[in-house]
């Protein structure tokens, strides 16, 4: 079943790839997600620019934030502010932070816990706030 | 340098204790959660007997006057460092100028602040610690105070990536629900509880009361009763004796335990596990857990192979990363 939290996930995905529409279908439903023209044509024509990444500080393995250090678990859609913790690159029980390069939205996928990552890798997607 | 904005009552610097004075009727005092202390310590490549800032309750507030590398650990309280939340254990830098924050606790009860080296403060029987009620040692002898200036025994900071470090450290997460389980071995008076006492102090849960501070814990639960009555002499205690009032509900020594007492002690609880105490807030759950001398030894050895490992770790992933400094 989908929920609002997955076509947040989705609305995000497109936005980060820039593109315009999205069709998902199964057994008992479709949906199509489509990006209004005005927010299509600022992806066209400016590929990325709106849009930061948030890369990964070191080579490890990555570890979700909200899991014993005292912060509110990530949501795709969360409002964060410019150098706040995302997530964790471990090497062993030493934790490098993830950190937002901006203030804005976090939009897209999540990285999954346990994946292993090189330093420089895209781990998070931030729409900066207007 | 770090200057204090805003610090709620009972906010000391500690480091590991005044050890050795026992005799002359001086307590230990020293960190209430020792684990916490040690990781921010290490974290920053200090000597885990370097002192630190021990900030029970909170909100607190610290305005930085100098670009400075810094840790936190301890409970988890929203600490935020120029309104960026910070993870409940860190190491960073800060800018001059920049406020760190601690907002309410919601897990936990008390937040440990390191800076390079330690808290530089005058060494004083052995020990950087506050021993408040005798009124000497840490900052002034005394609980700090707005306007307190604090720096730190080095001017030189760690090697630190720019967005921080933290530890996890499984074996000294915080516990969940509140629940906190403490191994303890008999102690001297044991054997002359009621043996449904004893059945009870063993698998029953305590309460923690609201009457708590750095000298104890009084915990609330089954009462516990002896079969032998009469006073007892006074003798000597230490953190982690367990004692029973006339009441029958149990009091837990902490780091400003007495020297002397003289209510009968059931059991005491093993160093290694002193720490949850230490984060043990009103309403938390205790249960205790009977051990004896060769798992309190093993105890012991594994907490400081833990910590050797924290600190090989870290030194590591220093190693090949000089350039972050």
């Amino acid at each position: 079943m989908l929920t609002l939290e997955h076509m947040n996930e989705l609305a995000g995905t497109m936005i980060a790839n820039g593109i315009a529409s999205l069709e998902v279908k199964g057994n008992d439903y479709a949906l199509r997600l489509e990006r209004s023209p005005d927010a299509a044509s600022i992806t066209a024509d400016a590929p990325g620019l709106d849009l930061m990444t948030a890369l990964s500080p070191a080579d490890g393995v990555f570890h979700p934030r909200g899991e014993a250090d005292g912060l509110p678990v990530l949501h795709s859609g969360a409002q964060v502010v410019e150098g706040e913790p995302l997530g964790y690159i471990g090497i062993g029980p030493v934790r490098f932070l993830c950190v937002s390069p901006t203030s804005g939205q976090v939009i897209g996928t999540l990285p999954v816990k346990g994946i292993t990552v090189s330093a420089g890798d895209p781990l998070f997607t931030v729409e900066p706030r207007s | 340098m770090i200057r204090v904005i805003s610090i709620p009552p009972l906010a000391t610097v500690q480091d590991l204790g005044r050890d050795g004075h026992w005799f002359e009727g001086l307590g230990r005092a020293g960190a209430m959660d020792p684990v916490s202390h040690r990781i921010a310590n290490i974290l920053l490549g200090n000597s885990t007997s370097a002192a630190t800032v021990e900030i029970p309750l909170t909100p607190a507030r610290f305005r930085f006057e100098t670009t400075q590398a810094f840790a936190i650990a301890g409970a988890v309280c929203g600490a935020k460092l120029d309104g960026r939340k910070l993870p409940r254990v860190f190491a960073g830098m800060a800018k001059a100028g920049d406020e760190l924050e601690f907002g309410p606790i919601s897990a936990g009860a008390r937040v440990y602040l390191a800076l390079p080296g330690g808290i530089d403060v005058p060494t004083v029987l052995g020990s950087r610690s506050t021993q408040l009620r005798e009124a000497f040692g840490g900052h002034e002898g005394r609980v700090l105070n707005p306007g307190d200036l604090l720096n730190p025994v080095t001017h030189s900071d760690p090697a630190l990536p720019p967005s921080g470090l933290s530890l996890d450290l499984p074996e000294f997460r915080l516990p969940k629900e509140g629940e906190i389980h403490l191994r303890a071995l008999p102690s001297t008076e044991h054997d002359t509880f009621d043996p449904d006492a004893l059945q009870k102090f063993w698998s029953e849960p305590f309460d923690v009361t609201r009457q708590n501070d750095r000298q104890g814990h009084r915990l609330s639960g089954p009462e516990l009763t002896r079969t032998s009555t009469g006073e007892l002499r006074s003798h000597g205690i230490v953190p982690g004796i367990v004692q029973v009032p006339s009441g029958g509900q149990p009091i837990i020594q902490l780091a400003d335990s007495a020297t002397m007492g003289g209510y009968p002690k059931i059991a005491a609880v093993i160093e290694p596990d002193l720490w949850r105490m230490g984060q043990a807030r009103p309403g938390d759950t205790i249960c205790f857990h009977k051990v004896g001398f060769a798992e309190a030894a093993r105890a012991t050895d594994d907490q400081e192979a833990a910590f050797a490992q924290a600190k090989q770790a870290l030194a590591n992933v220093r190693e090949p990363e000089l350039s972050w400094a």
